[in-house]
């Protein structure tokens, strides 16, 4: 049994989804998402375990070896990674139920849990194989579930922004598939590990080869859509705002970091530990990602629709993400691997707080966020924590990740761009002080004052992210370790 | 070898829960009585005491007595005590942000190592914030949301200065600093923030008005005091200081002339006094820290008894402004009582607390020549009296008014326990004036000081009979009225936001001329601001999808283009193609 956890991982979400379609019961749906979504993040707990004590495992499908076959490979990284998927999958799929009752039309609810699992299962895919070409077509199969959940939202727009992000998505899965197929070409294998091999083998990244450039460009600008780093995030905006809540959360928090783990996949195991990294991506992304966090920021202060500010200041954390990984030096990418899961547990834990306002007001706007601090204290408690989070107050899990990002740019002896995290930081202070502001000191709104606090199912989830914020900022053991064994890995020092 | 006790400030921390969620009767007995017994616990602890943790990968020590510490957090606990009294019928919510922020506040005078401090000096901005946001003022919730942004810039800049100085190999440990580069500049920066220090003076008088009056007794003796701590700690004999400190000591003077509110004028006179002692830290000898620690501890003492005095004012008028108090001697008698003691001892008339700790000061700044320094300071010290010293008690409380103030049904004079609040500080006033060298043996340097010789009571007369006297005669022109200048003045403040509408400009840019220029372009930046990044901005609005398609291409190219260059290919091919 435990050999087969890595397949176990992906075939169960998998599975999980026809089986959706065939049961056609809203409630025996929502079971089976929460007992597939559950039995994963063990899955991963598990593998995470194996993986630190015994090192990398190795698994071959269908029994066919390295090269000829299609081989699962787990190592630091990615069992991190699977860790952040499979624990915001668990927390959200106990959160879907009301939500969905409240935002989804009846019969289309085992849609939703089976597109949901779909997604789910192809971001784990990716996550978890050791083959370029499979991990694009998890690529696919993750972004079209995607792109159907957006669209099911409750406001009309949902259909143009899904119809954008279709558009954007499928140039940035092509530019992967160029990107790969060209790598192809110059190796004549898929495998990752392989690829780094043969390309090593053959001196082809010292001397500089042109096709191996363009698949380079490729993949980056194809990564950076999908992981919407300034300026190809104008997709995402809309996109966030517009899916319902339970898609917005789960996508928020993992859709994007497996983007990002994509880019440190190409860029640092298949380019060989960073060197060229360092010489060429390094630089060029830095620009975008400092526009992002400082453009990002600035453009969510100006929000009106709340779930649209997050959405932007999703675009500027992002930008933490990258910038840790542009220094390409251990302490660096340990910020910004450590950033993709406390964003997780940050962005998740905004986004359900406005599924549960959504719940009780039906609106996320600004003002409709007046005498909130009254009438639902539980949510907006959570709101006030999550943004601390944000914000980068210490004991929250954002300083933690603040902290590594200031002191890695420092290390660098990049002054100019520790302000600007810094800056960043205090930007954040306006936009989250804004809401907190309307909800707590504005007096009543004249038309609304039925709603109360929301249900328990809602409140639960919610309240478990405000506990991780909190103690993974007070005991940061855990993740710190597993970032920095992922960073070593993919610098390829030490381990 | 360090032993491990227990230290006071998680007390505190730990008696949070205990107000929010025990019943009334006994949570306030906690308000009551747990300062004090920490208080004696802090002198019981043995100097060797430690407290190390691990927390978020970080070795910390929470736990690091000095003698120095040990008078701070005296200070802040019978604040902190004289504040829970006060606030003795007001609302949990205020109970549970003051007592996590003086919990944090008291952490800081014991704790051991760099980002401890930059923990729990987050943790007083918060807590403080939501301290300022307890008052009930129409513009309340937006100075609560300028403090906290000045305070978290500070905080920013501190942590800015903090990983710079330990990547560059500095000691985490709590310790006298080097202002040598960017690093310690940038911590400097972030205590003198906290102090009041210029440009960001303002928000001292800008936020603490905007408090309850109880919740103003703990921003009144926590967080500037908390700074000339750290300051003194880290950065004593550091030049730069001086100037800065002279600037606060004049800021508070002119801004409180011209104040009608009363506990904005208490509020200025904090930065008068803190500059002060930041001059002192600048000096930074033995005698001068043995004045900064007396004088923070004198200073929060007298202040918590006026800040307390004009919080009962204005819970018994429901005004702070002068023009609508003014004779409620008679119908407040302890209180005026007290507020008489605190005002001779915020003057440093002999046998008052504050003619002992100030003489500390002044001796040491001629001890180093610091002729022009002196000058200042003891011309800023006879002003006191148009602001904390008579002016306040004058307004308040023996004017006769034009027309009686509002006085609300149900209020009286402190009663019962309260009177504890403001009656020991202004006790404590008087013992530390009369029996200086029984507190001078704790104070951190040993050294004999001898304050009542005839010469110095002879020149504390010459400075303040005169002051007394033109502050008589002036009268009438300091009567309070609602001057139009300070109304516009008020409305350019909001309009400015933050830093631009304060002393130095005033002072330097004082046509108003340049007030336009900088009030349009203001404006204009934010318009710009908004233009872009608003809602309907360029970088906001949505875009069609066939436009973000051709910018992808355009980014493609330009990525390998840029590629290509990096890695140089480009460059051979250009040469050997042409």
């Amino acid at each position: 049994m435990n050999a087969h956890l890595p397949v176990l991982q992906v075939i169960l979400p998998l599975l999980g989804a026809p089986l959706c379609m065939l049961t056609r019961s809203a409630r025996l749906n929502w079971l089976i998402t929460i007992a597939v979504s559950w039995s994963g993040f063990v899955i991963s707990l598990l593998l995470a375990q194996q993986v630190w004590v015994n090192g990398p495992i190795t698994y071959n499908m269908g029994g066919w070896v390295a090269p000829w076959g299609i081989t699962y490979h787990i190592d630091a990284l990615n069992a991190f990674v699977l860790i952040i998927v499979t624990m915001i999958a668990a927390l959200v799929a106990p959160y879907a139920r009301r939500s969905i009752q409240k935002e989804i039309d009846r019969h289309r609810q085992a849609v939703f849990y089976a597109l949901l699992l779909l997604c789910q299962a192809g971001l784990l895919g990716i996550v978890i194989t050791g083959d370029a070409f499979n991990m694009y077509v998890f690529l696919e199969l993750s972004s079209l579930s995607s792109y159907a959940l957006i669209a099911m939202g409750k406001r009309r727009r949902g259909l143009t922004a899904a119809f954008q992000y279709l558009i954007m998505g499928t140039i940035g899965a092509t530019f992967i598939l160029i990107g790969i197929g060209l790598l192809y070409n110059l190796t004549g294998t898929l495998n990752i590990l392989d690829l780094a091999e043969q390309l090593n083998k053959h001196h082809l990244i010292a001397t500089g080869n042109r096709t191996l450039i363009t698949a380079f460009a490729f993949l980056t600008v194809g990564l950076s859509l999908k992981l919407a780093l300034f300026p190809l995030h104008l997709w995402l905006p809309n996109a966030y705002s517009y899916a319902p809540s339970v898609v917005t959360i789960f996508l928020a928090a993992t859709a994007t970091k497996v983007a990002v783990y994509m880019l440190l996949r190409f860029c640092f195991t298949i380019l060989g530990h960073g060197a060229l990294f360092q010489m060429t991506l390094g630089k060029i992304i830095l620009l975008p990602s400092l526009c992002a966090i400082f453009i990002g920021s600035i453009v969510a202060i100006f929000q009106y629709d709340i779930k649209r500010m997050l959405a932007y200041s999703s675009i500027a954390q992002i930008g933490y993400m990258t910038l840790g990984i542009t220094m390409a030096t251990p302490l660096g990418l340990t910020a910004g691997i450590l950033h993709l899961f406390n964003h997780a547990l940050m962005k998740g834990l905004l986004f359900m707080t406005m599924g549960a306002v959504i719940y009780r007001v039906d609106s996320v706007y600004l003002s409709d966020f007046r005498g909130l601090g009254k009438r639902m204290p539980w949510t907006m408690a959570a709101f006030v924590i999550g943004g601390l989070s944000l914000m980068g107050v210490p004991l929250t899990a954002g300083f933690i990740s603040k902290w590594y990002l200031v002191k890695s740019a420092l290390e660098c002896g990049w002054w100019p761009v520790a302000g600007l995290i810094l800056i960043g930081s205090l930007l954040a202070v306006i936009y989250v002080w804004r809401v907190v502001e309307t909800a707590y000191f504005n007096p009543d709104h004249e038309l609304e004052q039925r709603s109360c606090e929301a249900p328990l199912s809602l409140l639960l989830p919610m309240w478990i992210l405000v506990i991780a914020n909190i103690y993974f900022g007070i005991n940061s053991d855990l993740p710190l370790s597993m970032a920095a064994r992922a960073a070593n890995l993919l610098l390829g020092v030490g381990v | 070898m360090t032993s491990n006790f227990f230290p006071p400030g998680l007390i505190l921390f730990a008696a949070v829960p205990a107000l929010a969620l025990l019943p009334r009767r006994a949570a306030q007995c906690i308000l009551g009585l747990l300062p004090l017994a920490i208080l004696a616990y802090l002198w019981w602890l043995p100097d060797s005491a430690g407290f190390e943790l691990r927390l978020a990968g970080f070795e910390l020590r929470w736990l690091h007595l000095s003698a120095m510490g040990r008078l701070f957090a005296s200070a802040f606990l019978i604040a902190t005590w004289a504040g829970g009294l006060f606030a003795w019928g007001e609302k949990r919510r205020e109970w549970c942000s003051a007592y996590t922020y003086a919990a944090a506040a008291l952490s800081i005078t014991h704790c051991g190592d760099l980002i401890s401090l930059f923990i729990f000096w987050e943790l007083m901005a918060v807590a403080s914030t939501l301290l300022v946001w307890t008052g009930s003022f129409r513009g309340t919730p937006a100075a609560g949301m300028r403090y906290l942004l000045v305070h978290l810039t500070g905080g920013v800049l501190l942590m800015g200065g903090i990983a710079g100085h330990l990547l560059h190999g500095g000691s985490p440990t709590m310790q006298a600093m080097e202002l040598t580069n960017v690093s310690s500049g940038l911590i400097l920066a972030g205590f003198l923030i906290n102090a009041g220090a210029p440009p960001f003076s303002f928000w001292v008088a800008d936020a603490y008005p905007h408090s309850s009056p109880s919740a103003m007794v703990f921003l009144s003796a926590l967080t500037t005091k908390t700074a000339v701590f750290v300051l003194a700690y880290c950065f004593a004999g550091t030049a730069i200081l001086i100037p800065v400190g002279l600037y606060m000591a004049i800021y508070g003077v002119i801004y409180a002339l011209r104040e009608n509110n009363v506990r904005r004028i208490l509020a200025y006179s904090i930065v008068n006094q803190v500059g002060f002692m930041v001059v002192a830290v600048g000096i930074g000898d033995e005698t001068a820290l043995n004045g900064v620690t007396l004088h923070a501890l004198v200073h929060i003492l007298y202040k918590t008894v006026l800040v307390i005095a004009a919080g009962t004012a204005l819970r018994a008028t429901g005004s702070q402004l002068g023009t609508q108090l003014g004779g409620l001697a008679s119908r407040l008698p302890f209180v005026s009582l007290c507020t008489v003691i605190a005002a001779a001892a915020s003057m440093g008339i002999p046998l008052t607390s504050s003619f002992i700790s100030k003489s500390l000061i002044l001796q040491s700044a001629t001890e180093h020549h610091l002729a022009g320094a002196w000058i200042i300071l003891v011309a800023c010290s006879a002003a006191v009296v148009f602001n904390a010293g008579i002016r306040f008690a004058w307004l308040t409380l023996f004017r006769t008014p034009d027309s009686p103030p509002r006085w609300q049904e149900n209020a009286t004079d402190v009663i019962g326990f309260q009177r504890l609040a403001i009656g020991v500080p202004a006790f404590l006033c008087l013992a530390i004036g009369c029996a200086p060298q029984l507190f001078y043996h704790l104070l951190p340097y040993q050294g004999s000081y001898h304050p009542y010789t005839a010469v110095h009571i002879i020149e504390q007369f010459q400075i303040l009979l005169p002051a007394i006297v033109l502050f008589w005669l002036a009268r009438p022109l300091l009567a309070p009225r609602p001057l139009i200048q300070l109304d516009t003045d008020w409305l350019l403040r909001k309009l400015l936001l933050f830093s631009w509408q304060d002393g130095v400009l005033r002072l330097l840019y004082i046509t108003l001329n340049l007030r336009d220029v900088i009030l349009t372009s203001s404006v204009r930046s934010f318009k710009f601001l908004f233009r872009h990044y608003g809602p309907r901005g360029i970088l906001a609005r949505s875009w069609p999808t066939g436009s973000i398609a051709l910018w992808v291409a355009l980014i493609l190219a330009s990525y390998v283009v840029l590629y290509s260059l990096q890695s140089r290919s480009l460059w051979q091919f250009v040469h050997s193609g042409f």
